[in-house]
């Protein structure tokens, strides 16, 4: 190896041990636990501006900063975690639906209140934690915080290994947690060591990561989010590939610093070398064999019934409108976009499938309407379609959790590799000749909604109802009773993305241009929570959660993250949505 | 006798199925029992409710009692530690764990000397037993651990007939000598009418009369 390439190596080592300690953590709660802390970006973030707060504007030296926030603030946090979210949905075999939805309730809500407490301007003032300098190895200038940061690494992995390897009663609730606490054995305390040893990792990642960058809290968030490949890489169970992948990737990304290329191709290796855990994320989702959480519940059948109540929630919403101002117009614009896009998580319902990609191909379909300008609205759907068809392939016959992970990851691909690319974006975005008026525009799309809510009625209801109830009860019973299982899912991810992809489009011809930000990863994950929250299957519910995040929004920006984190955390306590079931009886 | 198992009142609902109507069951030590009935006779669901495992259903009611505690809130953590072991019928060992360590786990090492079967499987991973024996090793890890309330979903299930007699001779014998309280879910009567003090009809969810030994 070069004298430069040997440089860069020793470079990526930093970032892979902050990587290696973040998929350490989220290994750490998964296999005492069984649930995938998706919150453990946000709390990494959180930890990081908190200790930024203690050393810049309490004064407190650095190591008392980082002390407080690894040793004291996280454990704590931990341990609420586990009491007052995810110990109690356990408790009761909540679904890896319930459980992410959680997860991303908890990392909306820190994003929210850091938001809140330490506003949303860029930051680059992170006081670093280990000291500067360097010293010379074989010939190779080396970081002094490098030795320091592969001593951590080293620690938590052999940590983790004694830990796992002690005795057979760990291992056993490692094993099944649900079958441990039938044998007596102390679950819910091996529980509480997993969550505060996640939340201690997530923290001191994020303190060792925040100094290398220009960061603001959504940002830290997803940048030590997209760590999670490292984990699913490593299948959610070898804490030595977990390290492997870590120091891999970065120090393949590293290296590629030296690569330069010009034009299209030196824009797409840029995006590549820094979106480099995004690919390892998305590759690992494809690549490594099923893992499942085994919590697992019944699942509830879904309603075949069919109710007049959100058609007579879209006629209210048009009447409401008419006598809008201009400006309260336009945001309403982005309600019948928004509630197609949470629709589509009811067709995925039906069929009993998962997707945290939603908002990538509503942004497919807002790229579809600008590049073909005017009725480029109708062929959205085709486009949605077929990117949904391509990004389920390769993870057909994956479910629950893996399912989830590997549309996220998609998501994050097409977010970093295609919106954010001026290359791919259209300039701006038409809308069709007869509805360039807002109001125009506002009641074509409550009749595209109302269309959408037809196709959902013939779709539980219909020829085809049966065959897809009988997927989400059993895929193995459906196999074995001749259903074609993988068509029909990936008919099912069809239409979803289809609808996801108008609703996109609408949003976009709304605003007459093409907006990334909108289409995010981050803005995914606060609808999937959003439309779990109110509940899958419950059509009114999703329009009205739309109605309710745009409003919100309009008022305060990023309120909606907030509300929809408090909602994920306190709805399906209350099961207000079971309450209004009884009372009204089913909708569609 | 001192009642080891006390419920009343339980009705439980999938959906808006009752598939339990107001069950009323009293277990007292020393005593081996067994709730018989046909396939969808609400035995499963009895014996998850009482071990706090009916999470799936949609509405429970009733009160139950273990040592003479009030324990109906109670988790099923919470449940296992005062004393009562539940054997569910499906997931009931440590896959990835050998056979020794499932019954290390439980502290029921003693079970090898009774069952030879599984001494001869002892370092092979559970996750690759035959169903039988899979069940074996489930009903072993309880009936040699440390409960003193046994609840076990259908023990005979998969075994060879010899075999099936052994284990509930040794489940009758755990209850008349080590005093413990022993409920089986068991859908044929005379399989179990032998070795059983008391049977506990169960019939589409009602409770039918008991039958004593």
């Amino acid at each position: 190896m070069s004298g430069g390439a040997a440089d860069l190596a020793v470079a990526g080592l930093g970032t892979g041990a902050a990587a290696a300690l973040a998929g350490l953590g989220v290994l750490a709660t998964y296999r005492v636990t069984g649930v995938l802390n998706v919150a453990f970006g946000a709390i990494g973030m959180f930890g990081a501006y908190l200790e930024r707060s203690l050393v810049r504007d309490a004064h407190l030296p650095v190591y008392a900063g980082a002390l407080i926030v690894v040793c004291f603030f996280a454990p704590l946090l931990g341990l609420c975690l586990e009491a007052a979210v995810f110990g109690p949905l356990q408790a009761r075999a909540a679904d890896v639906a319930q459980l992410l939805t959680a997860g991303f309730g908890v990392t909306v809500l820190l994003v929210g209140i850091a938001t809140a407490v330490w506003g949303t301007e860029a930051r680059t003032d992170a006081p670093s934690l280990l000291p500067g300098g360097t010293m010379r190895i074989g010939g190779v200038d080396v970081p002094t915080a490098v030795p320091i940061e592969l001593a951590l690494v080293l620690a938590v992995a052999l940590g983790l290994a004694w830990f796992s390897r002690s005795g057979p009663a760990i291992r056993a609730v490692i094993d099944d947690r649900r079958l441990a606490e039938f044998a007596g054995l102390p679950a819910r305390r091996l529980s509480r060591i997993g969550w505060v040893a996640g939340t201690m990792l997530a923290t001191l990642t994020g303190v060792l990561l925040a100094p290398q960058l220009r960061f603001d809290p959504p940002a830290l968030t997803l940048v030590i989010f997209e760590t999670l490949g490292v984990a699913i890489a490593a299948r959610l169970r070898s804490a030595s590939l977990a390290i492997l992948f870590a120091f891999g990737t970065a120090i393949i990304q590293a290296e590629l610093t030296a690569v330069h290329l010009t034009g299209a191709a030196g824009s797409v290796l840029d995006a590549v070398r820094s979106n480099l855990f995004v690919v390892l994320l998305l590759l690992a989702t494809w690549f490594t064999p099923a893992f499942t959480a085994p919590v697992t519940a019944r699942q509830r059948p879904p309603s075949r019934s069919i109710s007049i109540a959100p058609f007579v929630l879209l006629v209210a919403l048009g009447v409401v409108c008419w006598n809008l101002r201009a400006v309260d117009l336009r945001t309403a614009l982005t309600i019948p976009a928004l509630a197609l896009v949470l629709l589509s998580f009811r067709v995925l319902n039906s069929a009993g499938l998962l997707s945290l990609g939603q908002a990538a191909l509503a942004g497919i379909g807002a790229l579809a309407a600008g590049w073909a300008s005017g009725w480029g609205i109708l062929g959205a759907p085709l486009a949605g379609a077929a990117v949904a068809v391509v990004l389920a392939l390769p993870v057909l016959r994956q479910a629950g959790l893996h399912l989830a992970v590997a549309t996220l990851a998609a998501a994050t691909a097409l977010s970093s590799f295609l919106f954010d690319q001026p290359l791919f974006t259209p300039s701006s975005v038409a809308r069709p000749g007869f509805a360039q008026a807002d109001r125009a525009f506002l009641y074509f799309e409550l009749c595209l909604v109302a269309l959408a809510l037809l196709c959902l009625t013939a779709l539980v209801r219909g020829p085809g109802a049966l065959r897809l109830s009988a997927l989400r009860d059993s895929e193995i019973a459906a196999r074995t009773a001749g259903i074609a299982v993988d068509r029909e899912r990936l008919a099912v991810f069809a239409g979803a993305g289809a609808m996801a992809a108008l609703g996109g489009a609408l949003w976009a011809s709304g605003d007459q241009v093409f907006d990334p930000t909108a289409f995010e990863p981050a803005q995914g994950l606060i609808w999937f929570a959003a439309a779990a929250a109110v509940g899958f299957a419950d059509s009114t519910a999703l329009i009205a959660a739309a109605i309710v995040i745009v409003v919100a929004d309009s008022y305060v920006a990023g309120a909606s993250a907030i509300l929809v984190g408090v909602a994920t955390l306190v709805l399906p306590r209350l099961r207000w949505t079971e309450v209004a079931r009884h009372a009204f009886g089913p909708m569609v | 006798m001192r009642s080891a198992l006390w419920c009343d009142g339980v009705r439980v609902r999938y959906g808006g199925i009752e598939v339990l109507h107001d069950v009323r069951l009293a277990l007292a030590y020393g005593t081996f029992s067994a709730l018989v009935g046909p396939n969808g006779a609400g035995k499963t669901t009895l014996l998850d409710w009482c071990a706090g495992a009916a999470t799936d259903a949609s509405a429970t009611e009733g009160r139950l009692r273990l040592n003479g505690r009030e324990a109906t809130t109670w988790s099923a953590a919470r449940r296992a530690i005062t004393g009562l072991r539940y054997v569910p019928f499906e997931r009931n060992v440590f896959p990835a764990l050998s056979v020794l360590d499932n019954l290390r786990a439980c502290a029921a090492t003693d079970a090898l000397s009774r069952f030879p079967e599984l001494e001869a499987l002892a370092a092979r991973p559970a996750a690759v037993l035959s169903g039988g024996e899979r069940q074996l090793l489930a009903v072993a890890s309880a009936m040699f651990g440390r409960g003193s309330i046994l609840l076990i979903d259908e023990p005979t299930h998969g075994l060879a007939p010899a075999l099936a007699d052994r284990v509930l001779e040794d489940l009758a014998r755990a209850a008349r000598e080590d005093g413990r309280a022993v409920l089986i879910a068991e859908p044929q009567p005379d399989r179990v009418e032998s070795f059983a003090d008391f049977l506990w009809p169960l019939d589409r969810g009602a409770r039918l009369p008991v039958v004593g030994a």
